[in-house]
């Protein structure tokens, strides 16, 4: 879409907007349209220099650019024929009930009926249906979620049952929880540790239970934006990729690819080991060759135990048979 | 320039809204700003132009004649019943979660489109709100995921190189999956004569959406809600016996159950639901040697499988 078409869209939905508000704040009105204040200034002319046919005084629409320049509020009038948006396009409304169905997700269950209605409503004012979509997060129980909404909206303390990452250990973390977000696919709670006394992120499906503490959270600002989980600490690692395990370039932050050879950035070596061994034959690392030496050890250890259990029940088996 | 185009196409809307009758093109040179001063081929080319533009956005432009017992010259209006969005109106709360889905998109392929309609619903009066706690996000960064949206919205046919230059896909795309943070397409592949879902990341070098516009109907829903099933994870319908060492594998422990079976020393024995071999192999092998398959033989196989591979490598200490 060019500029211009953007422009006039847009127009046709500010003149409305600023007309049923006004006095309202340029700061205001540029938010709510997700525009800078320099662009809204520059359609706020556009707007001043249109209206009905004749183009003698009455017929222009007005805007009090005195007002908009001095003290940044916005009077707009005389535009009785643009008093409602343009109906939504298909693709718009697509585009926003897809969104509902990412929100109903992650949501807690309090707000399912207000995302199916809002839906319902968004399916009826277009002229034809927007596009099919399926969304699905990886999330954690609806228990769980509606006990995070709760304990935010209560500003409580809570005590997590939180079955931790690649070593698999459980932990009884203390947090206060500031935001559920997702990062590829996957929902996580961003929260303050108390025990570690700085932000950590929790994958929410391995939340297990979330107990209040009945003591008030604290306000610890904003978590840090994270774009995924990698940190400046990754270590690349270059593996060779079988055409069947090419998923995993789509999958995880790779930083490059030649051939048949991936370059992953990796965080956790307990991460890496558990990738490579359940990749088996399909992938092996071929740059640092030590990278690969945690998967070739825990694939011996576990071999030999499987073949002392072997040996084990054999033995016994055989000793019932006698 | 685009302020001139823009103050020429809203006066335009304006004058045809304004309009109780079709109007002439000539009526309309003569009324709306930008058109006077031109020659007639200029004027011509012009108007046609803008009149694309605007019925791009969605702008229902009418043709027709006022008297139809004469041969009227065609002319042009805009039923303010057509354009207008009709009136509707959200709760409190429905605001709540549209505030939130206001912020899906933010940074991706789809979020000029959310905007837009999200600039309409607000100017016909609704208010925005967000508790800023919940923060879903859909990603979707590709420039192929905006222009396969409109193309389904339009009912387009796409056509794309799928996983190199050369490898042409002609596609009636009927809907988008979303599983873990990847965009899928699904639709009838015109070449394979065969319903295919493609991965958008895999597009290489961008989507075309192609003319004309209603070239296909849409199959039903349910039809792109089974595709979406089907990237899901088999249903479970067996049981694996799985030994588990200490507090490791959490997430097989949780979907299993203590057995009395015997295991080895330091293990505990789980009934473990699974829906594929492969799957459980990939846990079975990934959590190894904490984690050791009892039975059945065919998973115990697929993961024995995966760690003579890795073990039969030489460690960097053993390297000459």
């Amino acid at each position: 879409m060019s500029t211009s078409a953007d422009q006039v869209a847009r127009l046709l939905a500010l003149i409305p907007y600023l007309q049923a508000r006004p006095g309202i704040t340029l700061a205001d009105a540029a938010a709510a349209f997700s525009i800078s204040q320099k662009q809204l200034m520059a359609d706020l002319w556009v707007a001043f220099m249109c209206g009905l046919p004749g183009g003698m005084p009455g017929d222009l629409i007005e805007v009090d650019m005195d007002a908009v320049e001095g003290e940044g509020v916005i009077r707009l009038s005389n535009a009785a024929v643009l008093s409602k948006p343009l109906r939504l396009a298909p693709h718009e409304v697509g585009t926003l009930r897809l969104a509902l169905q990412a929100v109903r997700e992650i949501a807690a269950p309090e707000s399912y009926a207000a995302i199916d209605s809002a839906s319902g409503k968004l399916a009826t004012i277009s002229w034809q249906d927007g596009p099919m979509a399926v969304v699905s997060i990886v999330t954690g129980a609806e228990s769980v979620r509606q006990a995070l909404v709760d304990a935010r909206e209560a500003h409580q303390r809570v005590r997590l049952t939180y079955e931790g990452g690649a070593r698999g250990d459980t932990t009884q973390p203390l947090v206060d929880p500031a935001a559920i977000v997702v990062r590829d696919g996957y929902a996580y709670l961003e929260a303050w540790s108390l025990d570690r006394d700085g932000w950590r992120s929790y994958r929410l499906d391995r939340i297990v239970a979330v107990d209040p503490t009945g003591v008030e959270g604290a306000d610890h600002g904003q978590p840090p934006l994270r774009d995924d989980w990698l940190s400046d600490a990754a270590a690349e690692v270059t593996l060779r990729v079988s055409e069947s395990a090419w998923w995993i370039t789509e999958n995880y932050p790779t930083s490059a690819t030649s051939g048949d050879l991936v370059t992953l950035r990796v965080v956790d070596p307990a991460w890496l080991r558990q990738l490579v061994l359940r990749l088996g034959a399909e992938a092996e690392v071929v740059a640092p060759r030590a990278a690969q030496d945690d998967a070739v050890l825990a694939a011996r250890e576990a071999l030999a135990r499987y073949e002392a259990w072997t040996t084990t029940r054999d033995v016994l088996a055989r000793e019932d048979s006698v | 320039m685009a302020p001139r185009k823009t103050e020429r196409q809203l006066n335009l809307v304006i004058c045809l809204l304004a309009a109780r009758r079709y109007l002439t093109r000539e009526k309309i040179r003569d009324s709306v700003e930008g058109y006077q001063g031109l020659s007639d081929v200029a004027f011509q080319r012009m108007f046609e132009r803008d009149k694309d533009d605007l019925r791009d956005l969605g702008i229902p432009i009418e043709t027709g004649s006022n008297d139809s017992y004469f041969d009227d010259e065609q002319g042009y209006r805009i039923l303010p019943g057509d354009f207008e969005l009709p009136p509707v109106e959200f709760s409190q709360e429905e605001q709540v979660v549209l505030g939130i889905a206001a912020h899906v998109f933010d940074g991706a392929g789809l979020a000029p489109r959310a905007s837009s309609a999200l600039g309409k619903l607000q100017a016909a009066g609704v208010e925005l709100s967000t508790t800023g706690f919940v923060q879903p996000r859909l990603g979707g960064d590709d420039e192929a995921v905006g222009v396969v949206w409109e193309a389904i919205a339009d009912r387009r046919r796409i056509r794309f190189d799928y996983r190199a230059p050369g490898l042409t896909r002609l596609v009636e795309a009927w809907g988008v999956l979303v599983r873990r943070g990847v965009w899928y397409v699904y639709g009838l592949d015109l070449g394979r004569e065969a319903p295919r879902m493609f991965r958008l990341s895999r597009m290489a070098g961008g989507v075309e959406s192609l003319e004309p516009a209603g070239a296909y109907e849409l199959p039903d829903r349910g039809v792109v809600e089974a595709a979406a099933a089907s990237l899901e994870p088999a249903a479970v319908t067996d049981t694996a016996f799985i030994a588990i060492r200490g507090t490791a594998a959490p997430a097989l422990r949780r979907r299993g159950s203590v057995v009395t079976i015997s295991a080895p020393d330091g293990y505990v024995a789980y009934a473990v639901p699974y829906g594929s071999v492969g799957e459980i192999a990939d846990q079975a092998a990934g959590a190894a040697p904490d984690v050791l398959v009892i039975g059945p033989d065919e998973v115990r196989d697929a993961t024995l499988d995966r760690l003579r591979a890795v073990a039969a490598r030489t460690l960097s200490t053993e390297l000459a």
